[in-house]
């Protein structure tokens, strides 16, 4: 009984002495919502991080604190020294690139966040088309930076044309031989973060840009839209805003084996939001038709050969042939993508014209 | 030579359910997908299902000698193989059961060091892991099932949190159906062994069980429920990563809790984890409990005495095994020896039993 009971109190001691852990007080670290990136010569970078004091009195302030080092990791131990609070890194919303690392590539500095188990794969990689610590020196509204741009882009992909990228996905595409990975591309507007565009990349490399206009036929052809804005242009006067209930797409791949010819049809369903004509009729909105259908159509064969001049496959067109083609080669594809042969057929149905009829 | 045990220290039938089901759900679970997807990409689910098909036959040859044996491994091995080739196989055994419990828990602990407490050290959770399964093991095998129900019941509820992945799927990455040579089909499923490991200690607690003829439905069933299991989480692994980024992924099932988030809860994954150590300890439990058994068995020792010195092997064990390069090797190494003890030996230990069995009657 007595050697029991040494034995026990010998292991409560030993886990007690070996087994603890440093507590981490919400009160006392410093939580980074927002990380940015900046260009700072050959090989080096110049992190941001952004964290948010909440103060008694309800009020908040954003503090920024930056470090440049070769490695992304190093800088927050360098931050660890300027900081107050112990930083964590459990609770990043953002990361914001600078426009001028992501044409050098981001390939070294996406290794930690994939690494690293306490960043969350909700977290939403950004290009900005300026410096990333000019947009996260400034807060916006009442909300901490972090979270104001990552609701920002949370609500553009939920009801509008912003297609959905987070870190998941980006590393998917990044690694995966079949597709190219693109995020949204930021720029600092006065007093506000307007989304500019997506940015494309090739590999960890930014190359390519898309602008706000090209997003609904860029989106359409990559998941279903709910709720985006299209505008056809009728005559030099008239102009027509409809708003996408729902569009789909489907992909036909024709010869998968030796040369693919892919053809892709596009469903949209769209209500008539706005319109500057005289007298909205029938006839009227069939020409709305046909004119979605052409602007569609015309955008998206100017897009894919845009991305196949670049070599680069955004819309996963390598995704879609090798699910639907045997004994895929990635190489194989990877030599053809350039010269394969896309058609697009657009269908536009306008379904509703809001409340107001006839003049 | 064998003793029947007492009717007081049986357990139901229904029970082997969660027997069977508990020991095979282990450690492989968090990072089988990445080692199938090696071999069979977007067709690792058919690899799932065939393995676990393969694992009903194996159940069903095990129940038609158990049930003309009605005793242990130990004795089978004894009475087919004699005294000194019976004895070593045993003793194979044994070894391949502790090796087993040391895999388990160092994985275990190297999840928990390396999604919670970075600076933790081995020791002191392997110590109070392993103190819990000697209060369990010590305390005889209706409580080792008990265990086994309880981490069954507890953990059910988080085959639900893999609905979450599938909002960021992409469907079409399981085309084409069956793109793969018949020899990356048998490699992956060679891989796949060691996630279902943990049938073969029916072997060992048949005759704690009341009408053990009844049983091996149960069996069946328990088998059949890991399998589904694995097959959603292979499904959802697959749907949910891209190939190339499956394959750079160490632990997919935690990473994959990764994508959820509540405004009151940032990291599902801790959860998932601490719900882990629930899953992991019924395992640790049979698997020292067998190990014990079939020690006092060969040897006619005490088994608490014996099962002390088990767990300092397991705990000692587990403190030499320093970096992920070391525990992958074994893990890779019990994965071996549980092919060829389990799936390759069984059939053959069936044909050998069935043989001496027709040819000499029973002895």
């Amino acid at each position: 009984m007595k050697v029991k009971a040494v034995i026990i109190g010998i292991i409560t001691v030993a886990v007690i002495i070996y087994g603890r852990q440093p507590t981490r007080i919400l009160d006392e670290i410093s939580m980074p919502t927002a990380i940015g990136y900046d260009y700072a010569g050959k090989n080096k970078v110049k992190v941001t991080y952004t964290s948010t004091i909440y103060k008694p009195d309800k009020s908040m302030e954003t503090t920024t604190l930056s470090a440049k080092d070769e490695i992304s990791k190093e800088t927050l131990s360098k931050i660890q020294k300027k900081s107050v609070g112990y930083v964590v890194t459990g609770k990043y919303e953002v990361i914001v690139y600078s426009k001028k690392l992501a044409r050098h590539g981001i390939e070294n500095y996406i290794d930690t966040l994939q690494r690293d188990p306490s960043i969350s794969e909700n977290l939403y990689l950004t290009v900005v088309d300026d410096e990333a610590k000019k947009i996260l020196d400034k807060q916006y509204g009442v909300e901490d930076t972090g979270m104001y741009i990552s609701k920002l882009i949370e609500h553009n992909t939920e009801n509008g044309v912003l297609p959905r990228m987070n870190l998941h996905f980006f590393l998917g595409d990044y690694y995966s031989k079949v597709r190219d990975p693109f995020l949204p591309l930021l720029e600092q507007d006065g007093e506000d973060v307007n989304i500019k565009g997506v940015a494309l990349f090739k590999g960890g490399r930014y190359v390519k840009t898309l602008r706000q206009d090209q997003l609904f036929t860029f989106r359409a052809l990559i998941e279903k839209v709910t709720l985006g804005n299209f505008k056809v242009k009728l005559s030099s006067s008239e102009y027509a805003s409809i708003e996408g209930i729902r569009t789909r797409h489907r992909y036909h791949v024709r010869n998968g084996k030796k040369e693919p010819e892919i053809d892709i049809d596009l469903y949209v369903k769209g209500n008539i939001r706005e319109y500057q004509g005289k007298k909205l009729d029938e006839r009227k909105s069939k020409k709305i038709e046909k004119k979605v259908e052409e602007k569609l159509e015309k955008q998206a064969t100017s897009m894919i050969r845009s991305f196949q001049k670049s070599n680069i496959d955004p819309l996963g067109l390598g995704r879609q042939v090798r699910s639907r083609t045997r004994d895929f080669s990635n190489k194989k594809w990877r030599e053809q993508y350039s010269d394969v042969k896309v058609n697009v057929r657009a269908n536009a149905i306008i379904t509703e014209k809001g409340v107001v009829d006839g003049e | 030579m064998k003793t029947p045990i007492k009717e007081q220290f049986l357990v139901a039938p229904f029970l082997v359910f969660f027997l069977v089901h508990s020991t095979q759900l282990g450690v492989g679970v968090l990072s089988f997908q990445r080692d199938i997807a090696e071999f069979a990409g977007q067709d690792s689910w058919i690899t799932v299902i065939v393995s676990g098909i393969i694992v009903h036959v194996l159940i069903w040859m095990i129940y038609t000698i158990l049930n003309k044996e009605k005793s242990s491994l130990i004795v089978i091995h004894q009475n087919v193989f004699g005294k000194w080739l019976g004895g070593l196989i045993n003793i194979l055994f044994i070894l391949h059961f502790l090796v087993i419990s040391i895999v388990v828990l160092r994985t275990f602990i190297e999840v928990v060091q390396v999604w919670m407490f970075p600076s933790l050290r081995t020791l002191p959770l392997a110590l109070v892991y392993l103190c819990s399964v000697y209060y369990v093991v010590s305390s005889g095998f209706r409580t080792v099932t008990g265990v086994c129900f309880i981490g069954v019941i507890f953990s059910l509820f988080l085959i639900v949190t893999f609905l979450a992945p599938w909002e960021f799927s992409t469907l079409r990455n399981l085309l084409p159906v069956y793109d793969h040579s018949f020899k990356e089909m048998a490699n992956s499923i060679k891989e796949m062994t060691f996630p279902f490991i943990g049938f073969e200690f029916l072997l060992m607690y048949y005759p704690f069980i009341q009408k053990p003829k009844t049983s091996q439905k149960w069996a069946h069933y328990g088998n059949l429920a890991t399998m589904a299991i694995y097959l959603i989480l292979m499904l959802t692994a697959l749907v949910y990563f891209e190939q190339e980024h499956l394959l750079r992924t160490s632990w997919p099932t935690l990473t994959m809790w990764k994508i959820i988030n509540f405004s009151f809860l940032e990291r599902f994954e801790l959860i998932g984890i601490a719900f882990g150590a629930v899953v992991v300890f019924p395992k640790m439990c049979l698997v020292l409990w067998a190990a014990s058994r079939a020690t006092k068995e060969l040897f006619k020792v005490r088994q608490i005495k014996i099962l002390v010195f088990l767990l300092s092997i397991c705990l000692i064990g587990s403190c030499i095994l320093k970096d992920r390069d070391s525990i992958d090797l074994l893990q890779k190494f019990v994965s071996m020896v549980g092919f060829y003890l389990s799936i390759v030996y069984i059939p053959i230990l069936f044909l050998i039993y069935h043989l001496r069995f027709r040819m000499g009657g029973k002895r």
